[in-house]
């Protein structure tokens, strides 16, 4: 099935064999690996492994996320892209099974310390998660909650952050006469825009997503990528996602995952032009299911 | 377009489909239909109690003698007494006043009868040589040929042995107990001849009196004897002046209150006293009626204007019913009004044909009889329940007795001339008293415990206290409430400065230790992660076994060294034994299960992604609990404390065994109460079917499926709004 979008891009939702797409946003082509500076360098994980009881998860990551860029993780279903993602912001830690090893460092420092405090880690990384999951609030008040968390804050500079994060949602036009209205009444669609919306109120320094975009019309879709863009100048960036030519169009550096192993990391660029292993390829020609 | 039949449903399918369908709508509609029922089966019983009283003229008899001086019946009505001034006792049918029977009492002939004070059988004649006599008319089923017939017989009393009434005697009254006989009587003089012999028994001779006399003022004066034969009302008929004398003996009578029952200056017409004769029903030509009774004040009792009822036209006569407080005026205008004290009630009148020389209720009621010179109108009152009314459902009622109007629940007593009291405010107050203090130990302990378990206990132990908790509601409450009545209220007593200590120990030394423990290493806290309440027992346990250890070194600390006497010296409140601290510890446990499972149920069931959501966007634990899984959780939460609140309400064996059931209204920790349940269980077996009590304890009933009924809708109302607006599940 192919949708036509508003650029008049020819758009697959399932994994079809591409054209190389050349990235929109890519004015300025990011470096390559081996041109890192390490002050370029944002997370740095080290022989990271993750085990959910006895099943292994995650096997020996080990990969560096640049600063003010956007990561694409891709891979097949179960492969623990996810997994990786809520290692970030020490989401794992919910799950009692979850046993890690390795190391994480955010700017330098080890997220896993003792001395961390895991809420104010979470404040720096922030999550969209794969499902959405706005809070049985008003729709301002879900954009405001992580704010208020932070402490009290003047109204009307709480409306202009509310204001801003739905509008850099691409949710601001829908929802502006009904901010107080149950954000539950929402469609799905809306919904994953909100927790968006949600997630980049508090301003964090890196920002998860998983998969933002899933439930997404392609209207909506080529927003959150425009805002994903826009993030870009200011946050760092990782995204999970399923589709090949959206990891193509808005990410600067791609990682493939595989059965948890981090098969190969690289400018997506080359990743979808020349990747270096097979199975990379298969994956991206479609040739895995 | 190809068509395309759809496969139809298989009559199997369609047979199931239909059968459950109906069987489930039967379920339903059965369900309704004894709710209905039930309600309906309230309804049939209450509502005879707001059906307004009726008189209706049944019969006008002509051709009686004209002789009469007294006028009675048997108590189904099925006979007319007539005493009459030549010595006989006439019985007539009650339906065509033929003559059945007529007894010569005595050959002289009588001037006045009267019934002596205060049994119904009994009456005192006078005759023409001022002598006194006492008879007894009795009414007796009897079976002849398996035919019901009624035998009287007229029983001359003491062998037939007279009084001599002093010369010139105007008035005079008896009263009679167990021991003794008392009589009174007034001459023109104003000298007051009281008489007493002692130890009278039915077939012995009147012999021995003490007498004594004094003097009083001259006039026409009305006296008789008040309740007990202990008081003596003293009347002067014209200017309504009284004198209240208190009789212990009739050797030393002594006068307690001089007063008079002029109102704004209008003398009274006619004075009677109601049954019990504790109160006198004072007419006026205004047709005020006022009630006087004696009510307790520091000198003694003394006779106060109550309640006062108007009838619009002057009164001329007043007479009281034989059973309860109830009495019928009559005016100048020959109209004859009936109404009732306690409930202020005017509630029936009907127009008579000329002015009765005689006026008598039926012993039950049922039947005003007027007697005018041969002439006799049975007049029969439908008037069941008149003692109800909303005022005297729930709110003050000046009673008999009291110094002031008061909320009170009395149904019964051993007195027959006992002034019922219904007020249904104090069962309504201990209803929500002792569900108000259950709540206040139950919801915390509960909702604390539901949110501890459902967010920070380890799984493992989560599965033995969730069921463990919810068995305890499978517990007897009559096992409950015996154990809080017989076992805690004793221990609560004696420890009671330990006890109250508790309640602020406890809390404390938590706290403490919850400090002590988050300063130990982090590998000892994670090693006990979700475990930690477990470890939490046996310091409570240490902390309510040392605090109630020293119970005395704390009372003579704390309070003079007995909490008892100084909660009631310092702080003023009365301790009993089983009070609202007990009913709060016991029932409390008791609803502890019910609101903890259930919102626990509510807590726990809220997503794990909005939480994980919550805790993503940098909230604490503590943060999410509160503006995440509460708010969530809430519509549970709520609808858990109101179902509590409903089995507080409806709870009865614990409140029955451990309350006192005292009806008393007081919000008082140390004091018992009554509840609606509690009421209905201890007063129902003694009730007697359709009487005003009966039919009560079916409207407190009906009053507590109503409570019930609007916290449940008030509670699914609000559980809904907040359903709408936070619910998720
Ligand atoms: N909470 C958990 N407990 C146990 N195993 C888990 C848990 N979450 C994920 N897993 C397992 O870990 C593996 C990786 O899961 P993950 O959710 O990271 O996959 P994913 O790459 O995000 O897949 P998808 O593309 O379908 O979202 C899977 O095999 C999954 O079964
Ligand atoms: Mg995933």
């Amino acid at each position: 099935m192919t949708i036509e979008n508003r650029d008049g891009d020819s758009m697959n939702t399932t994994n079809v064999a591409i054209e190389v797409p050349v990235p929109q946003s890519a004015v300025e082509v990011a470096p390559a690996p081996h041109e890192w500076r390490d002050e370029d360098i944002c997370i740095e994980v080290s022989d990271l492994s993750l085990a959910y009881g006895e099943t292994a998860a995650l096997t020996n990551i080990s990969m560096q996320v640049v600063r003010q860029r956007v990561t694409a993780l891709i891979g097949p279903s179960g492969c623990g892209k996810s997994t990786l993602l809520r290692c970030f912001n020490r989401m794992n830690d919910l799950i009692d099974s979850v046993r890690i090893s390795g190391r994480i460092e955010l700017n330098g420092m080890e997220i896993h310390a003792p001395t961390v405090d895991v809420a104010q880690l979470r404040r720096r990384v922030g999550m969209v998660f794969q499902r959405p999951n706005p809070f049985p609030k008003s729709i301002y008040e879900n954009v405001a909650y992580g704010v208020r968390l932070q402490g009290r804050i003047p109204k009307s500079e709480l409306d202009d952050r509310v204001e801003w994060a739905l509008k850099n949602a691409a949710l601001w036009e829908e929802v502006r006469d009904r901010l107080n209205e149950s954000a539950l009444g929402m469609s799905g669609g809306q919904q994953q825009r909100l927790v968006i919306a949600r997630a980049i109120a508090i301003q964090p320094d890196v920002l998860l997503l998983d998969e933002p975009a899933s439930a997404l019309d392609p209207i909506s879709t080529s927003k959150i990528e425009e805002l994903i863009h826009q993030l870009k100048t200011d946050y760092t960036i990782l995204i999970v996602t399923h589709n090949m030519q959206q990891a193509a169009r808005v990410s600067d550096y791609t990682g493939f995952l595989y059965l948890g192993n981090l098969v190969e990391y690289d400018t997506t660029n080359i990743i979808f032009t020349n990747p270096t292993q097979k199975q990379t390829e298969d994956y991206i020609t479609g040739r895995y299911g | 377009m190809a068509s395309y039949t759809l496969p139809k449903i298989s009559d199997r399918r369609r047979w199931i489909n239909v059968a459950t369908k109906r069987i489930i709508g039967a379920g339903g509609v059965a369900v309704i239909a004894a709710i209905l029922l039930i309600m309906g089966y309230l309804f049939w019983v209450i509502l005879p109690i707001f059906e307004s009283a009726t008189m209706e003229r049944l019969a006008v008899h002509q051709g009686l003698p004209i002789d009469v001086l007294a006028i009675d019946s048997d108590d189904s009505f099925e006979t007319v007494t007539l005493i009459r001034a030549n010595g006989a006792v006439e019985f007539r049918s009650a339906a065509t006043l033929d003559v059945v029977n007529q007894i010569t009492v005595s050959s002289s002939s009588w001037v006045e009868a009267k019934r002596v004070f205060p049994l119904t059988d009994t009456y005192v004649v006078r005759d023409t040589n001022d002598q006194l006599s006492f008879f007894r008319v009795t009414h007796q089923v009897r079976y002849i040929d398996l035919e019901r017939s009624l035998i009287q017989r007229v029983e001359r009393l003491f062998e037939a042995s007279s009084f001599q009434l002093p010369e010139n005697t105007e008035h005079f009254d008896a009263f009679r107990s167990d021991e003794d006989l008392r009589i009174v009587a007034r001459t023109i003089d104003g000298t007051i001849h009281l008489v007493e012999f002692e130890e009278v028994e039915d077939d012995f001779e009147l012999e021995f009196p003490d007498e004594n006399d004094i003097t009083g003022p001259q006039g026409d004066y009305y006296t008789f004897f008040g309740p007990r034969g202990r008081f003596l009302y003293d009347v002067d008929r014209k200017s309504g002046a009284f004198r209240l004398l208190l009789v212990p003996s009739v050797m030393r009578p002594r006068i307690v209150q001089t007063a008079s029952f002029a109102n704004q200056g209008e003398f009274p017409t006619v004075i009677t006293p109601l049954l019990g004769r504790h109160s006198l029903m004072v007419g006026h030509d205004s047709g005020m009626v006022v009630q006087w009774s004696l009510t307790s004040s520091a000198s003694g009792s003394i006779l106060r204007p109550i309640r006062s009822m108007s009838f619009e036209e002057p009164i001329a006569t007043l007479v009281s019913e034989h059973r309860r407080k109830g009495f019928a005026a009559i005016s100048k205008e020959r109209t004859a009004f009936l109404a009732y004290t306690t409930s202020n009630r005017v509630l029936a009148e009907i127009e008579l044909d000329k002015p009765p020389q005689l006026v008598a209720f039926s012993p039950r009621a049922d039947r005003l009889l007027t007697y005018n010179g041969s002439t006799l109108s049975v007049i029969g009152i439908e008037n069941a329940h008149p003692e109800l009314s909303w005022r005297a459902l729930w709110g003050k009622v000046w009673y008999e007795g009291y110094e002031e109007p008061i909320y009170s629940w009395q149904s019964s007593s051993a007195d027959t001339d006992f002034e019922p009291k219904f007020s249904l405010t104090p069962l309504l107050f201990g209803t929500l008293k002792a569900a108000f203090y259950a709540m206040i130990f139950a919801i915390p302990l509960a909702v604390a415990g539901a949110i501890y378990t459902a967010n920070f206990m380890s799984a493992g132990m989560r599965a033995w206290v969730k069921p463990g908790i919810e068995i305890m509601a499978a517990l007897p409450t009559v096992i409950l409430g015996f154990l809080a009545g017989l076992w805690l209220a004793p221990i609560v007593e004696d420890h009671l400065t330990s006890v109250l200590l508790c309640f602020i120990f406890l809390p404390i030394g938590i706290l403490l230790f919850a400090t002590l423990w988050s300063r130990l290493p982090s590998r000892v806290i994670n090693s006990c992660d979700g475990w930690s309440a477990a470890i939490l027992i046996p310091v409570l346990v240490l902390l309510g076994w040392l605090t109630l250890s020293f119970d005395q070194t704390l009372a003579n600390l704390l309070f003079d060294g007995d909490a008892k006497s100084w909660v009631y010296t310092t702080v003023g409140l009365e301790y009993d034994q089983r009070n609202a601290l007990i009913i709060g510890i016991a029932m409390g446990l008791a609803v502890i299960p019910t609101i903890f499972s259930i919102a626990e149920d509510a807590i726990y069931g809220v997503p794990q992604h909005l939480v994980h959501g919550s805790l993503a966007l940098g909230a604490t634990r503590w943060q999410t609990l509160v503006r995440v899984v509460l708010l969530t959780a809430s519509p549970g939460i709520f609808s858990a404390i109101m179902i509590g609140f409903g089995r507080a309400v409806g709870e009865t064996m614990i409140v029955l065994m451990a309350t006192g059931n005292t009806p008393i209204m007081d919000l008082n920790l140390f004091q018992g109460m009554r509840t609606f349940a509690a009421n209905i269980a201890v007063e129902m077996p003694e009730s007697e079917a359709n009487s005003s009590h009966f039919r009560i304890l079916f409207l407190t009933a009906l009053v507590l499926f109503l409570i019930t009924f609007i916290f449940n809708t008030a509670a699914e109302i609000v559980r809904n709004r907040l359903r709408t607006r936070y619910g998720n599940l």
